[in-house]
């Protein structure tokens, strides 16, 4: 690793998170006063301002990925920009640096590229809003937090972005904190993430007095040094702790349940934060620390059955929603269960391409979806829509863009993307069989609710209030993006198509740098390649799944409601457990939630006020009952005293002659 | 110059002068305090640049003879600073006038007597942290606990008498043991100047060192406080006024926890090394602890100075580590916990004055009425929750880096304060700032003034300068710590040593023989 790092001293790349962090900075301030200014005043003037600076701070700092992207082409070396030290320990130093390599510069592409795309799309989906610069700079510190995440060279800095997305995350939650359910939204996601940090935290600490650094360069070629039989069970620790970070940040069975709770924010938050960008972080951390998770190939199966299992509850859970975002949101989950699917079996780099392509997708469906709710005047129930298509063409030709790629049909870019996490999972035999097993129920799973979902907003009758209810087109601020992203979601395959179509895949030989240290440890594990014939029957079973259940839910939803309602009808409990991702958020509060705040309450009363507090009160009653008792003793009557003193000298004698013997 | 005799006696004269000016204007009197105050913060930083950060012993000496002990014991009027307490010394200097700005408008009676009181008490302090003689420490130790005495007995809230007795019966019998701790200590060493002191100290068996760091640790573990001493501080901090809850929170409290590294830990290595797990787990269950206190708490004072609780254990189990990231960690942690809980109390205190309640549930949705004090109270709360890039996570995590070092498994438990701290500071948050305004006296709050805005940005722009770029900060503490560090290290030698002389002979390694 260390030999690809040539350049240093080039400050430019901190342009990349610091641009948005100015952007940030400039439109807080521009909300901030505007808070003291009069109420009557024109506000309106400065809105358009705030959109614009933000949107101009995206559109520099993706020029300056791009950037950082061809100098990487063109050259070997990794970008390397330190600036000065941060934190001294004594044994070591953390310092502010980042690092420009094949993976950071691709999520910085994402990042910044879907990010600008959301910035444009959300000028128009705010308007009118009364927090609108605020909303910008919520927006553009996201950004620069999420870039520190990816571009930090050391796991620190990367912690500072880890926590800073979590910050912004809990700002836009809760960014109408007048309703209090989204406040507690959003105080829920924080919480929950705090617990992944925490083990996060853990996580760091081990590998920080292990290897005495916390530079990516540094624990990567430790571990590497480190693959071998007798590799240090403190070092597994280290990846499932951290691997306990990904699961809050990535939203990963057992820490999911915020996720769907965080559909409380505005939609273009949902787009960028809760689908595209953050909730990926999980994955990027895997994929950074590759040669470590490689070294613990027990964390790595662990891995793989949790992207597993997440992948089809989240799945299930979402063929039962009936509000729009709700069912985004369970296959956010379930996507990203994917994603730690393909970690699992050790098929790095196919995550990063799932990740790409789900940011395409899912960032599509969600802004579309914003469009839908948006013209529906804030109407998220499917079984109060219907028939939008004529109503919203643009939209739903985008959104059937989106939901093409999300359900894998043949050459879009969910297709290959997903395939290539399957057959890397069959191809790795033995345990990884039951994970493609599990991989492939899922996508039935998913192209069913995503034609449930095209259908029940887009077909059939009109089901809303045609009185109250006029469904209109976004403006061309809305659905410029959405025309962008959609071209993207179709087709993005082409950045990884598979072997059997004789072409390059691009996004597996540009990683390659970077996974290369942890495919050569699991090498000696892994099956090797499937022959070119399996591969094309996989490719076929994939899409006739795919196409069979697309049709399938698509006619079954096209009538209406009607499907939805027998179901619910004839399994109500059934219904009612898979809306609640299986009841797992439930359990939590009474099993958790509740005997924490139980304890609290009983520590605080019992314990401290009637036990501690009690004694303490206790020991003041009695050294004034004391005083009153030997006040009393002093009444003046000198044979009292006397006796006293005479006693005394005899028990003091007693005493020290027994003391003496 | 004597630039720390100068430091310590400019509020101490200008308490004098306040106490007898014949004006009764009490603007006058509030602005030559404030004058007073900024004069004594210029001359921290004066101190602060001129402190030698490669120094290790005391700097910025001065000694003078004052009087003689039985015994031929020289009594020295002598000041000193090094990396132990130069971070708390400008912490003080610092905080005192925007404490003082604050308490302009809360404080409305007896205002000179205040302004008296809250000068003696920044004269006590800042001798605390300057004096090199040990007899000097503890004047300075009593001088700076009689004004929050009569602070919360004059200006405090509706159960004061309560509070003030439990909290000087609590601070007595501390310093009558530290008194005892003293006296054993003078009487067998022979000096009173505490760089000797330590020196001496260091040298003593285990059995001596153990009784004077029992004596010392006990009095110090009152202060801080530490689990099972805390339940004067919820009392203390809920019936104080905000300028003494900031100046409890911010400076009196870290009397505690310097004491226990200057008194306990540089002093007697040995018996500090015996004692570092115990502390630990007093460290880690107050952490645990503090915060359950807090989570159950509904008047929002009492929840923050349980958080202080949690905070402090953060900071005791950094120093007990004994490690370099630990000692570190603690000592800028001190500073950082100032910070934030300061500001905490003072949004506090703003609220107050405005609505005159406490309770979470008499508040809701201020956030709509009052921004900006949405804006400072988030920021003071993610401040003291540790994240990254504001003060307490550099502490935090230093502190937990260190203590990983020396015991992973207590590592692991006080983690999870990191959680229950973001439980219970947001929730408090969301009920005091979010949702509908419920109560129609909400609806009318006027939000900060710029004189409040005053006092609270600067101490956030010191956050955000200490979370980004501490190293100024840590580098000032270090040299001192080394030193520490190196006579934690010879004890350790020492300790094994007394291992092998205790095993039987023939299981001694060849040297030893």
């Amino acid at each position: 690793m260390d030999t690809t790092i040539a350049e240093t001293g080039q400050l430019w790349p901190w342009l990349i998170p610091g641009l948005p962090l100015m952007g940030a900075l400039l439109t807080g301030a521009m909300h901030l006063a505007g808070l003291r200014r009069p109420k009557n005043d024109d506000k309106a003037t400065s809105k358009p301002l705030a959109a614009n600076i933000a949107i101009l701070a995206m559109a520099a700092a993706f020029a300056f990925s791009i950037k950082g992207f061809l100098a990487l082409r063109g050259g070997e070396a990794n970008i390397l920009s330190t600036s000065y030290d941060w934190i001294p320990t004594g044994d070591f130093t953390v310092s502010w640096s980042l690092m420009i390599d094949h993976l950071s510069s691709l999520m910085t592409l994402v990042v910044t590229g879907v990010g600008l795309l959301i910035h444009i799309y959300a000028a128009g989906y705010m308007k009118g809003d009364t927090g609108y610069a605020k909303f910008f700079a919520y927006l553009n510190l996201f950004v620069a937090m999420m870039l520190m995440l990816v571009l930090s060279d050391n796991m620190v800095g990367t912690f500072v972005g880890w926590e800073g997305v979590g910050l912004c995350s809990y700002l836009l939650i809760g960014f109408w904190y007048k309703d209090s359910w989204r406040a507690e939204a959003a105080q829920k996601a924080f919480v929950v993430n705090r617990i992944g940090d925490a083990a996060f935290l853990l996580g760091m600490f081990i590998l920080a007095t292990t290897l005495g650094s916390l530079d990516y360069s540094a624990i990567n070629s430790e571990a590497s040094l480190l693959a071998k039989p007798e590799l240090p069970w403190k070092l597994s620790l280290a990846a499932l702790l951290l691997f306990g970070g990904a699961c809050g940040k990535s939203a990963q069975i057992p820490l999911f349940v915020w996720l769907p709770d965080a559909m409380a924010g505005p939609t273009p938050v949902s787009a960028l934060i809760h689908a595209a960008t953050m909730v990926t972080s999980g994955v990027y951390l895997v994929v950074r620390l590759n040669p470590l998770f490689a070294a613990a190939p027990l964390v790595l199966t662990l891995i793989g059955a949790i992207g597993a299992a997440t992948a089809f509850v989240a799945g299930t859970s979402a063929l039962r929603q009936r509000d729009l975002k709700g069912v985004l949101a369970y296959s956010t989950v379930s996507q990203l269960g994917y994603m730690f699917l393909a970690l699992g079996v050790g098929a790095f780099s196919s995550a990063i391409f799932h990740l790409v392509t789900h940011a395409f997708f899912k960032a599509l469906l969600f802004l579309a979806a914003g469009s839908v709710i948006h013209g529906m005047n804030k109407e998220q129930d499917m079984h109060k829509m219907g028939g939008l298509k004529a109503h919203m063409p643009k939209t739903c030709l985008t959104f059937i863009a989106g939901a093409a790629a999300l359900s894998g049909l043949p050459l879009m870019s969910g297709f290959f993307s997903k395939d290539e996490i399957l057959a890397q999972a069959f191809a790795g035999g033995g345990v990884s069989l039951i994970l493609w097993a599990v991989g492939l129920v899922t996508a039935a799973i998913t192209a069913t609710y995503t034609w449930r979902m095209v259908a029940l907003v887009f077909f059939g009758k009109e089901r809303f209030d045609k009185q109250a209810v006029h469904p209109h087109e976004s403006g061309a601020l809305m659905t410029t993006p959405l025309f962008v992203l959609a071209l993207l979601s179709v087709g993005g395959g082409i950045l990884g198509l598979p072997i059997v179509f004789h072409a390059p895949h691009i996004l597996g030989e540009w990683l390659a740098p970077v996974v290369e240290p942890g495919q050569a440890i699991l090498a000696a594990a892994h099956n090797g390649h499937l022959s070119h014939l399996t591969e094309w029957i996989l490719l076929g079973v994939g899409a006739m799944i795919a196409l069979g259940c697309a049709h399938l839910a698509f006619h079954a939803h096209r009538q209406g409601t009607q499907s939805d309602l027998a179901f619910e009808t004839k399994h109500p409990e059934l219904a009612l457990s898979l809306s609640n991702a299986w009841g797992i958020d439930r359990a939590y509060q009474v099993m958790l939630v509740q005997p924490v705040m139980t304890a609290a309450s009983a520590i605080s009363t019992l314990f401290d006020l009637a036990l501690i507090d009690g004694a303490v009160n206790g020991l003041g009653r009695f050294a004034q009952r004391l005083g009153q008792r030997v006040s009393r003793q002093a009444s003046g009557h000198l044979g009292a005293y006397g006796l006293t003193i005479g006693g005394a000298a005899c028990a003091l004698a007693a005493i020290w002659m027994w003391i003496g013997a | 110059m004597p630039l720390l005799t100068l430091i310590v006696f400019t509020p101490l004269i200008g308490a004098i002068l306040i106490a007898l000016v014949p004006v009764r204007e009490v603007r006058v009197l509030r602005g030559v305090s404030f004058g007073i105050t900024l004069l004594t913060a210029l001359l921290g930083f004066l101190v602060w640049q001129e402190f030698d950060p490669n120094q290790a012993a005391f700097q910025l000496t001065e000694s003078r003879p004052w009087f003689e002990l039985p015994g031929a014991l020289a009594v020295n009027y002598s000041l000193g600073i090094d990396g132990i307490s130069i971070l708390l010394v400008s912490l003080t200097a610092f905080l005192m006038p925007l404490v003082l700005v604050s308490a302009s408008q809360s404080i409305t009676t007896r205002v000179r007597e205040f302004l008296v009181w809250l000068l003696i008490m920044e004269a006590g302090m800042l001798g605390v942290f300057l004096a090199t003689d040990i007899f000097l420490f503890y004047v300075f130790w009593e001088v700076s606990l009689v004004p929050l005495y009569f602070m919360l007995g004059i200006w405090g809230g509706e159960r004061r008498l309560y509070a003030t007795l439990k909290f000087f019966l609590f601070t007595l019998a501390g310093s009558l043991v530290m008194l005892v701790g003293v006296i054993a200590l003078v009487y067998l060493s022979g000096t009173l100047d505490i760089a000797a002191l330590t020196q001496w100290a260091g040298t003593q068996p285990l059995e001596v060192q153990g009784w004077l760091f029992a004596a010392f640790a006990l009095a110090f573990a009152i202060k801080v406080p530490l689990l099972p001493f805390h339940t004067w501080l919820p009392d203390a901090h809920t019936e104080a006024p905000t300028a003494g809850s900031v100046i409890l929170a911010g400076v009196l409290l870290k009397m505690g926890t310097y004491g226990l590294l200057r008194f306990g830990i540089a002093m007697f290595p040995l018996a500090a090394l015996e004692a570092s797990t115990l502390f630990m787990i007093l460290g880690a269950l107050g952490i645990i602890y503090g915060a359950f206190l807090a989570m159950a708490q509904t008047d929002v004072k009492r929840l923050i100075a349980c958080s202080s609780v949690s905070h402090l254990g953060f900071v005791v189990l950094g120093m007990f580590a004994l490690t370099g990231a630990g000692l570190r960690g603690s000592v800028l942690q001190m500073v950082n916990h100032g910070l934030s809980t300061g500001l905490l109390f003072l949004l506090i205190g703003m609220i107050y004055e405005r609505r005159h309640s406490r309770e979470l549930a008499d508040y809701g949705g201020i956030a709509k009425v009052m921004p900006l004090f949405a804006f400072f109270f988030v920021f003071s709360v993610l401040s003291s929750v540790g994240l990254p890039g504001l003060n307490g996570f550099v502490g935090e995590w230093l502190i937990l880096l260190g203590a990983f070092e020396a015991s992973p498994v207590l590592t692991a438990v006080s983690v999870t304060g990191v959680i229950f701290g973001a439980v219970y500071l947001l929730r408090a948050t969301r009920l005091m700032l979010f949702g509908e305004i419920t109560h129609t006296e909400n609806k009318t709050l006027s939000d900060l003034t710029p004189r409040e805005l005053g006092v609270l940005t600067p101490i956030c722009l010191l956050c955000l300068v200490i979370g980004v770029m501490p190293g100024p900060f840590i580098q000032r503490t270090e040299a001192s710590l080394a030193v520490i560090e190196q006579r934690l290290d010879a004890a350790r030698d020492q300790q094994a040593a007394r291992v092998e002389l205790d095993l039987p002979d023939d299981q001694k390694p060849e040297s030893a023989r």
